[in-house]
């Protein structure tokens, strides 16, 4: 509790990271929504908004081919600028957050490393994870019982959230052994105290998210502009809040 | 109406003219049948033959140079033939033959061992090229003396069938079997037009002679067997038991077979219904049988007439063997439930099994030719399942942001398509590319059925196809017998739009191109050639608005269609437009502002392929539920975007 008791005091590195979900949110939100009012305003669909509108609009054409692209590189820039974002949060943890001048120079200067560190902890973990999915599926595919690829995808994705904690959590000491070292340091210790809270913190924060993002997806598929502000919010509180606990696990090594 | 008796009576005789009396044995670890079959057939028509061709469909996987395996390209339905393992493939072989009891193996050859196959006029010379070879899928046998009219020749053949992996529909899966195609089954003898056999094509499926059938089928004790026909008696030895079933008036023979089966029980008037399932689908049973029984209840009431035999088998495949799933045969079909944890509200498994079971009338009993004419089958189920599921559920996605029934998939399908052909044709001889074969197939028949069903309406619709149904159950009907039903039952245009659906692109396409509404402008100017006084307090009559509406007929029929106009002030006018010259205009005054102007508001000709340009909305209604997608899909990116960082 002391982790995220100190990253709520400095409250100011959660609130970066939100704002950059929220600039990702905005990114998407803006031209989509713009598109849609649009295509649909003075038409049939203006009045009727039925799944016809989805061939007839989205699909027409290269719309859909438009659209993808336009995700698959906004997801590309914010996920590098992630990364960016990270050297300068890990300097703020180790120290203390000294206005965003110096954030982003920190940023800027621990970038490089920060991305190769990325790369080696990511490719096992995908290799590891991919073995694991190859695995549970293929016991589910040699089973009579249908029940056995239900619980085997639930098999194989724990298998991948336990990777993917112990991954992160030496990712994260690599990352503050970076920064302290100045150069690109490696760690594959596991500490079992500081293992244990990290893990509790980043589950908290997986099951946060997930949690407020069923609600929001409650609110959204029923009618009612006041129902769709509320599942707005409350995907945006589980997204800061998720970011808080994830901060905290992070504190909690440094 | 003698003479129309007498036709009736002689084209139904091949219905009593055919027998087959099957006994075989399977092999779980070869992974194969091998028995005898004895085919007693008399020739019904006026016309003697000298050769006899059989379908050996399970010689379509016996290699990758196939008729099938070239067309398909090895994949159907997304699953994969298995070329990496000899016991991957299939075949039917003959290893002996005797006729009326005497050795005729001698007259017996596959189709390409025979040098020049085109000249048995047996199939259709287009719907093979050169560089498929070998494929024997079909077999002939030559008589020593032509079998004339009102002559029985009996055969009784030896054979042996492996199964291939199964990959479409018919094959095997560890201990799993689904029997389909897997017996020597003699062609269709059409008289003068001489014998409709064809090469075992991609994209069609099967025509046969109604029989009698008995079949004996040993199999390890530890197997639960579903088959088409009646469980007769069932024997057991020492590791094996024998089931034998037997049925009059079926087409086709399908059973399968697995260690693993279970079976639930259940029924509906007369018929009783069996499901076998996988271990773990114990939680779709439920689901499973109001399907079937919304299946049951609803064709009955398109069609007329109850499923008339007593038994019918569901099968639901292990995913494992999905290539077996969504597939008909007589009295016994198979489903797809691809998920115990498939939700409620996604009926995409309920429509397979309603499409599936369909197939008993639309094959079944109306037995039409599904190699030449698949709009019969395929398009005219297709429309009874999309009928059966909206009667029972309304809907097949039923989600409170998402709703879409059978006919909405139907109209988006094809509206998509942009190709040449036309569903009236061949399988074979649609074009690869676009979609053409199931967009048309299918999808075509079904949402311009519904559009004739909305212009005569229901009841003469029905009676459509409950005269249809009644003259040519049990029996081979072609288009132009059901055209003809049509004609007579509904008239002219009627059998005018159903036959340009069939054989031209003809399409339907109503559009509002303009839809003003003014204030009126103060008069200005001379009256009766005087100046007249302005007003200044009055510059607009803020009351008055002068509206123009201007609709077009885009497509190829002329069809009278409505307009509705909605005004702000929740009031509504309504014009008829006759559909002709292209394009009209109409103009009217009201006191209020026009909302939207819609053409063919009630959907009328549901498969008008544009729905965006039917109408123009002047207030938009729906921005609140575009910002919410765009919030939903939005909001998706970030949990994407979380999800895949989470160790950054």
């Amino acid at each position: 509790m002391k982790a995220l008791k100190s990253v709520l005091k400095d409250h100011r590195l959660v609130t970066i990271l939100y704002l950059q979900e929220l600039a990702l949110f905005l990114a998407v939100f803006i031209p989509l929504t713009t598109w849609f009012h649009a295509a649909s305003s003075k038409t049939y669909f203006g009045t009727f908004f039925t799944v016809d509108f989805f061939p007839e609009i989205l699909a027409k054409g290269s719309g859909l081919l438009a659209i993808s692209t336009f995700l698959i590189l906004t997801f590309l820039f914010f996920f590098l600028l992630r990364i960016f974002l990270m050297g300068g949060i890990f300097d703020s943890l180790i120290g203390k957050y000294a206005g965003f001048p110096h954030f982003l120079h920190e940023s800027a200067q621990h970038f490089p490393r920060f991305l190769i560190l990325f790369l080696v902890y990511s490719i096992p973990l995908l290799i590891l994870t991919a073995i694991a999915g190859k695995t549970t599926g293929s016991i589910a595919q040699n089973s009579p019982n249908q029940a056995m690829p239900v619980t085997m995808m639930l098999v194989s994705r724990s298998i991948a959230i336990i990777l993917s904690i112990v991954f992160s959590f030496w990712h994260t000491n690599a990352r503050f052994k970076t920064i302290l070292n100045h150069k690109t340091k490696f760690s594959l210790a596991i500490r079992g105290k500081f293992f244990l809270g990290f893990a509790a913190y980043q589950l908290a924060s997986v099951a946060f998210l997930l949690l407020f993002t069923w609600l929001s997806v409650q609110f959204l598929t029923n009618a009612g502009t006041g129902l769709m502000v509320a599942g707005f919010l409350l995907m945006q509180i589980g997204l800061y809040v998720r970011n808080l606990l994830k901060l905290a696990s992070y504190k909690l090594l440094s | 109406m003698k003479k129309l008796f007498l036709i009736l009576l002689v084209t139904s005789l091949p219905a009593l003219a055919l027998d087959y009396n099957i006994s075989i044995t399977l092999n779980p670890k070869e992974k194969k049948i091998s028995g005898t079959e004895t085919i007693t057939w008399q020739n019904t028509t006026d016309t003697a033959t000298d050769v006899l061709p059989l379908h050996l469909y399970m010689n379509g996987f016996s290699n990758n140079r196939s008729v099938f395996a070239m067309e398909s390209g090895g994949k159907h339905r997304g699953n994969r033939m298995d070329v990496k393992e000899v016991k991957g493939f299939g075949y039917c072989k003959i290893s002996a033959l005797q006729l009326n009891g005497e050795d005729a193996m001698s007259a017996f050859h596959y189709i390409s061992d025979l040098p020049n196959p085109e000249s048995l006029g047996v199939f259709w010379k287009d719907e093979i090229s050169k560089r498929i070879r070998p494929d024997r899928t079909i077999g002939i046998v030559r008589l020593s003396k032509p079998l004339a009219p009102g002559e029985s020749i009996t055969l009784k053949i030896t054979f042996e069938t492996k199964f291939p992996r199964v990959f479409a529909r018919t094959g095997y899966w560890k201990s799993f079997f689904m029997g389909g195609q897997w017996f020597p089954k003699i062609a269709v003898f059409q008289g003068e037009k001489g014998w409709n056999c064809h090469l075992f094509h991609y994209r069609s499926e099967f025509f046969a002679d109604f029989a009698h059938y008995t079949v004996a089928l040993t199999v390890p004790k530890n197997y639960v067997v579903g088959a088409t026909g009646y469980l007769k008696s069932e024997t057991t030895a020492e590791n094996t038991k024998t089931l034998t079933f037997a049925v009059d008036n079926v087409h086709d023979f399908a059973w399968t077979a697995w260690d693993h089966w279970k079976v639930a029980t259940d029924n509906w008037k007369h018929v009783k219904l069996f499901l076998l399932y996988p271990p773990g689908h114990e939680g779709t049973v439920q689901r499973q049988m109001e399907a079937l029984k919304a299946a049951l209840s609803g064709y009955a009431e398109l069609c007329g007439e109850d499923y008339p035999y007593k038994k019918f088998t569901l099968v639901d495949p292990p995913m494992q063997a999905s290539g077996a799933g969504g597939m008909e045969y007589p009295m016994l079909v198979t489903g797809m439930f691809p998920s115990p944890l498939t939700p409620v509200g996604v009926r995409i498994p309920e429509a397979v099994i309603v499409h599936e079971f369909g197939h008993n009338y639309f094959y079944g009993m109306l037995a039409s030719n599904e190699f030449e004419n698949a709009w019969m089958d395929e398009g005219m189920n297709s429309f009874g399942t999309a009928y059966a599921m909206e009667r029972h559920y309304k809907y097949d996605l039923d989600f409170p942001f998402l709703k879409m029934d059978g006919f909405d998939e139907a109209r988006i399908g094809y509206s998509s398509y942009k190709g040449p052909d036309f569903p009236g044709k061949a399988a074979w001889e649609f074009s690869p590319a676009g979609g053409g074969y199931s967009n048309l197939s299918y999808n075509k028949p079904t949402i311009y059925f519904r559009t004739l069903e909305n212009m005569l309406g229901k009841e003469k619709f029905l009676q459509i196809f409950h005269t249809y149904f009644a003259k040519y159950k049990f029996r081979h009907p072609t288009p132009e017998d059901f055209l003809g039903v049509v004609k007579e039952t509904a008239g002219d245009q009627a059998e005018d739009f159903v036959r340009r659906m069939l054989y031209t692109r003809d399409k339907i396409d109503y559009a509002v191109t303009k839809a003003v509404s003014r204030q009126t402008p103060p008069f200005l100017g001379l009256k009766n050639f005087k100046a007249a006084p302005v007003d200044k307090k009055k510059t607009k009559d803020k009351k008055n608005f002068q509206n123009t509406i201007i609709v077009e007929n885009r497509g190829d029929f002329q069809y009278p269609v409505s307009i509705e106009v909605r005004l702000k002030d929740g009031s509504t006018k309504s014009f008829t437009w006759d559909g002709k010259n292209g394009w009209h205009r109409f103009e009217f005054d009201s006191t209020s502002a026009m909302k939207m102007a819609i053409i063919d508001p009630k959907r009328v000709y549901a498969c008008d392929v544009s729905l965006k340009n039917n109408a123009i909305t002047l207030e938009p209604q729906t921005g609140s539920s575009m910002t919410k997608l765009a919030i939903f899909v939005s909001q998706l990116v970030q949990l994407v975007f979380n999800i895949s960082s989470l160790s950054i």
